[in-house]
């Protein structure tokens, strides 16, 4: 099929007529099966696991969709899309998540063929958004503009999308399973706590090699990855994938779901033993069958809209003017930028983390507002992170107060990325039908109780992440402040861990003592930060003050009396 | 393009061929299957020996949130049949056996507060079906009774 390289979508992969006849006829399948559900024809029992693989999961209130932005990137077209379906068939809201997708909350059964119509419009569906299959694939929101990249991950994160969906040998495993992958030498993907961890860089011929990490979680059973091997070429991708998903699917548990993830087999054979099985099916697939030809890789990357970085010459003294100019601007600059390939370029992040605001949740006209200032200020392209923010990832520089502008009227101005209000938080025992505790009203308290700009830039990088129950949506172990919502006789307690990091860093929180009542977490966390602000050596962050000075200081102010 | 599994009937077919452990796909699929019906979590089907219950469920076309009723569901708790402790197992398991039963999934009971002076759940889950998001006070359950 031949491509019009003018049309190409910036940043992700062009549909073909292939690919919109094969969601046309799943939406047609999911249609006649929800007739079929509604008709008594299937039992619920029949049905559960139908309607899971098209994403549509039953919760506390309502069902809810979960729609899947493969490696967090989608167009403009795609967000005002979302925006129509919150409107029309939600509460006006969706929820981005922390594998780079967005949900709503309130889906009637009776709509989802509808509304899956409509996605298939614009070439989004929630396929493979649950179930045990390889999961949504994620990315680094800066892919393709990060100063620091070595290699753009989103061809090679294309393919896996394209090698894993429908894949007919990975659709039941164990347990669900989740890749990331990342191009830069600085994590921002939390490689090595996926099931595969992936980073990208070039080798000697200039194509890309991959150092494999497998085994990662976090859960119950939080375990750091391990490296499985080295520089893997690019040619051999997808069969050495294959040979680690057969092993998992052979070998993983299956009579205990808390049992069946890969990091728990990877333990119990030891990385070498597993390492060994990889390698021996490895070696006795027919290698040719699976050889990622580097004219499919170029195929694939040919199907890529790339962005036209001109810039004035003069767009960085233009930046360097505008914040000198306005101090809040260049507040906002400081936290929520990141360094763009192309010097007259930035990417910008747009927190989704309003003071005292639910983490994650964007209204329709919010979508609205993102997808018109995608396309005024970066090439119609939109990146959603796993932070729960989202990404303008080609901004000129003597634009960007221009767009600054506009968020600041909208509300989408909060200067906190990376700081204490930059909270992650699942939606917990508010909405999840899994969860032991609410996780956003104690993310909100927290952004309240430290919205002053000033004091979040004088307390520094802080990542805190509140999980409502021992699944661990909202990561976190990997939190440096973690929050663990309990369930002790039908009440709400929270445990805390402390030391987390899914970064190069990267170290699992560790409890620091029982967990505590709702009503005095807050103040807890508050004495904590306190605590560090005093015992903090010149330009340490919280992380570095912990790891220095260990629990024992940071566990007397949790636990002081009240 | 062989990339595309959805496009490639060859990858598939070895896959299927070489699965190692399962004889049959059908076989393999009931065990995938295992854990993931729709029981209810034992959870949030716990109670005492004393005290009193109501039962719910969700809808099956919307999936809200739906309370036992002495004329059927109801989207309000206030109008929920209460039950003693010691005769709701039988009621649950009428209520599944009922005609409109495939109206409905999920099917448990919750225990009530016996401090409250209304329809309340003891537990703080049970509260927030009954109540709404905490975090929408907007989004509460309308307390017009629509017994259906």
């Amino acid at each position: 099929m031949s491509t019009d390289t003018a049309t190409l979508p910036v940043g992700r992969y062009a549909y073909d007529e292939v690919d919109r006849t094969f969601l046309s006829q799943r939406v047609a399948q999911f249609r006649e099966q929800v007739g079929r559900r509604v008709a008594g024809e299937l039992t619920e029992d029949e049905f559960k696991p139908l309607r899971l693989m098209n994403g549509l999961y039953l919760q506390l209130h309502a069902y809810m969709l979960r729609v899947a932005v493969p490696y967090g990137m989608m167009g403009s077209d795609q967000m005002r899309e979302l925006a129509h379906i919150a409107r029309t068939y939600d509460r006006d809201y969706g929820h981005f998540t922390t594998r780079q997708n967005i949900q709503f909350n309130w889906i009637r059964l009776e709509d989802t063929p509808d509304i899956l119509e409509r996605l298939a419009g614009v070439n989004m569906h929630a396929i493979q958004t649950s179930g045990n299959c390889i999961r949504n694939v994620t990315c680094d929101e800066f892919a393709g503009a990060a100063a620091d990249e070595l290699l753009d991950p989103r061809i090679h994160a294309e393919i896996l999308r394209q090698w894993s969906t429908l894949h007919p040998e990975f659709s039941f495993l164990p347990r669900k399973f989740k890749i990331a992958i990342s191009g830069s030498p600085h994590d921002r993907v939390a490689a090595r706590f996926h099931d595969i961890g992936l980073v990208a860089h070039p080798g000697p011929d200039g194509r890309a090699v991959f150092d494999v990490f497998v085994g990662g979680g976090l859960g119950r059973t939080p375990i750091i990855g391990v490296k499985l091997r080295d520089n893997l070429p690019e040619e051999d991708l997808l069969a050495y994938l294959e040979a680690v998903v057969r092993v998992y699917n052979a070998y993983g548990r299956r009579d205990n779901m808390y049992k069946a993830r890969i990091k728990i087999l990877v333990q119990a054979l030891g990385v070498d033993q597993f390492r060994e099985k990889v390698d021996a099916e490895f070696a006795q697939m027919n290698r040719a069958d699976y050889r990622l030809d580097p004219a499919i890789v170029e195929g694939i990357r040919a199907r890529f809209g790339i962005p036209a970085l001109d810039a004035p010459a003069n767009a960085a003294d233009r930046l360097d003017s505008d914040r000198k100019a306005d101090a809040r601007f260049d507040r906002w600059v400081r936290t929520n930028t990141h360094a763009h390939r192309h010097e007259g370029f930035i990417s910008a992040v747009v927190s989704i983390k309003p003071d005292g605001g639910i983490p994650g949740d964007v209204t329709a006209d919010q979508m609205d507002l993102i997808a018109a200032l995608a396309d005024d200020f970066s090439f119609g392209e939109i990146r959603v992170t796993h932070m729960q923010n989202v990404v303008l990832g080609h901004v000129r520089k003597d634009q960007l107060r221009d767009l600054w502008l506009r968020l600041e009227g909208a509300g989408l101005g909060t200067p906190n990325i990376g700081l204490v209000g930059d909270i992650i938080a699942c939606p917990g025992l508010d909405y999840c039908a899994l969860a032991n505790a609410r996780s956003i009203p104690i993310a909100q308290k927290l952004s309240a109780r430290f919205a002053n700009p000033e004091l979040q830039e004088n307390i520094g990088t802080l990542r805190i992440n509140i999980s409502g129950c021992i699944n661990a949506c909202g990561h976190h172990h990997a939190g440096h402040i973690g929050i663990l919502g309990v369930d002790k006789r039908g009440e709400e307690f929270f445990q805390l861990t402390l030391g987390g990091s899914a970064e190069n860093d990267v170290a699992i929180g560790q409890i620091i003592g029982p967990a505590l009542p709702e009503d005095e977490t807050v103040d807890a966390i508050a004495r904590l930060i306190d605590t560090y602000l005093v015992l903090r050596n010149e330009g340490e962050a919280f992380i570095d003050t912990y790891r220095r000075l260990g629990a024992a200081s940071f566990k007397d102010a949790v636990y002081a009396p009240a | 393009m062989p990339v595309l599994q959805y496009r490639s009937e060859k990858n598939g077919c070895a896959g299927l061929a070489r699965a190692p452990i399962y004889s049959s796909l059908r076989q393999l699929h009931a065990r995938c299957l295992k854990g993931i019906g729709s029981e209810v979590d034992v959870r949030n089907n716990r109670r005492d020996m004393t005290g009193a219950s109501v039962i719910t469920a969700n809808r099956l076309l919307d999936g809200r949130i739906v309370w036992l009723a002495p004329q059927g569901w109801s989207e309000a708790i206030g109008q929920a049949r209460v039950f003693d402790n010691a005769a709701v197992e039988d009621a649950i398991k009428q209520a599944k056996a009922a005609a409109d039963a495939n109206t409905v999934v999920g099917i448990y009971g919750v225990q009530l507060d016996p401090d409250a002076t209304q329809i309340t759940p003891l537990t703080v889950r049970e509260r927030i079906r009954a109540f709404g998001p905490t975090v929408h006070p907007d989004f509460a359950p309308v307390e017009t009774p629509h017994v259906h």
